[in-house]
């Protein structure tokens, strides 16, 4: 059965490295949509989520007052940075650009804040609302900005990046069936007339699929240890 | 061309455990009862079917295109199985036999086609001895074997050649030492002579001929009006459906024959 199987073969390397090849080729496109439908995933749980909350500190809180809430922010699970932003340093920031207007404006019109940037994936958009409903309670805080919409309008985006990718995913996924089984369909055709011969003299089924069984898995072995 | 001659041993085994069955070699090679074969149910291709040959017979079966020949042969080596009605063969109803017997029954018969059925990529070797591989003798038995078969086909010496470089009446030699090389109780030939010309199909005729004299039983379907005329035996003519006989070939047959079989 071996030396039937290794005659089969070499016959039929042609074929048979060419079914291999289209095999592997499809098998790699699959791979390749899987990949991308993985990414839209991770990039929907990545950016999808709240990541960002700004505390806008009323006037006249003092430093001492201004510590103590950084701190209990920080201390909350759903932070992984809470960062104290003066008046001074928000202009700074926002005449970045070399806005001469900006930068000459007075630091009154700048609010401090405290910046809290939150662990990725680990916050929902309604533990967000319900902590920035909490800390607008606080006195020395005057607003609470969760960026909600710009966030929901991302996610949005992305989830609907993420079906498309699906859709695609899908469709490259029945190509590769087609083309796995057309293949296969193609490399037992040239096999057929063999076939047909075998079961005319008397084969029994066993001895027909025999070689076959081992051809599978000599070529199966054999692109394992290329791979 | 000197031809050996081969032991014709009547050997139906075609149990998969592969016990002799000595009651067999008594009875006729072949009967069919009543056989009836339907591919569409406004046109049946076999309408009852009741022909017996006995071990050693020569049968030319004929007819028009279409009149069912190969159907009847395939009912035979049961590539198609029957609708109603028995086929005997060695007293045994292949239609009872199970999946894994069929394999056995088929070691017993020798078929030749019209188009050969060859594996091209193999050579004329390895195209002859697959029939005793199946079989699991041993490698010098069949080196031995094949080498007989082709030297009775007239194609000694050519083992290595691969078939796809041979000539149409080289390849249906191929395809008849392939089907006589495991000693059968009988040959089938399914129009071997359709695609030679008249010399090479008196050639073959010939050749099933001699098969035939060393006690091998041969059906030879054909509708070349020629082979039936210069060889006079027994004849089967299929017709609507059904058998007409004709022991001493066309001349038996009167003017039944004078549509739809072709003069080469």
């Amino acid at each position: 059965m071996f030396e039937r199987a290794r005659k089969g073969l070499r016959q039929q390397l042609g074929t048979q490295m060419m079914s291999v090849a289209t095999v592997a080729l499809a098998l790699f496109c699959m791979a390749g949509a899987l990949l991308v439908l993985e990414n839209a995933g991770a990039m929907v749980r990545r950016w999808g989520a709240p990541v960002k909350v700004t505390v806008f500190l009323a006037e006249g809180a003092t430093v001492d007052q201004v510590d103590s809430l950084r701190r209990a922010l920080a201390a909350l699970p759903e932070v992984e940075e809470a960062r104290y932003v003066s008046a001074a340093e928000a202009r700074q920031s926002l005449s970045a650009g070399g806005d001469r207007t900006v930068a000459t404006a007075p630091v009154e019109l700048f609010p401090a804040t405290i910046e809290l940037r939150l662990v990725p994936s680990a916050v929902s958009a309604e533990r967000v609302a319900s902590v920035a409903l909490r800390v607008r309670r606080i006195p020395m805080v005057s607003e609470v900005e969760t960026y909600r919409g710009f966030t929901e309008r991302l996610r949005g985006l992305l989830v609907g990046g993420r079906a498309a990718a699906g859709v695609i995913a899908l469709g490259v996924l029945l190509c590769v069936f087609a083309v796995v089984s057309n293949t296969v369909r193609m490399s037992l055709a040239a096999r057929l007339r063999e076939i047909e011969v075998l079961r005319l003299v008397g084969a029994t089924r066993s001895y027909i699929r025999g070689p076959f069984l081992i051809e599978g898995a000599m070529l199966g072995g054999a692109g394992r240890s290329w791979r | 061309m000197g031809r050996s001659r081969v032991s014709n041993n009547f050997r139906p085994h075609f149990r998969p455990d592969g016990h002799f069955d000595s009651a067999a070699a008594h009875k006729p090679i072949l009967v069919l009862e009543n056989v009836m074969k339907v591919f569409r149910a406004d046109a049946p291709v076999l309408r009852g079917v009741d022909l017996t040959i006995e071990r050693g017979e020569f049968v030319f079966v004929t007819g028009p295109s279409g009149a069912g020949k190969s159907t009847l042969l395939k009912l035979i080596y049961k590539a198609e199985t029957v609708d109603e009605g028995r086929i005997l063969f060695c007293g045994r109803d292949i239609a009872r036999l199970t999946e894994d017997s069929v394999p056995h029954l088929r070691r017993n018969i020798g078929v030749v086609f019209q188009d050969f059925r060859l594996v091209p990529y193999w050579t004329v070797f390895e195209n002859v001895a697959v029939a005793l591989q199946v079989m699991g003798l041993p490698p010098r038995v069949i080196r031995s074997r094949v080498a007989v078969a082709l030297e009775r086909v007239g194609l000694d010496g050519r083992g290595d050649e691969k078939v796809s470089v041979l000539s149409g009446g080289e390849q249906q030699r191929v395809t008849i030492a392939r089907a006589i090389v495991t000693e059968p109780a009988v040959v089938l030939a399914d129009e071997p002579t359709g695609n030679l010309d008249p010399v090479l199909a008196l050639d073959i005729l010939g050749l099933f001929e001699e098969i035939n004299e060393g006690g091998t039983t041969v059906i030879f379907a054909t509708h070349d009006r020629t082979l039936l005329e210069v060889s006079p035996r027994r004849l089967v003519v299929i017709d609507d459906g059904r058998c007409i006989e004709a022991r001493a070939g066309l001349a038996g047959l009167g003017g039944v024959l004078d549509h739809g079989i072709s003069i080469n």
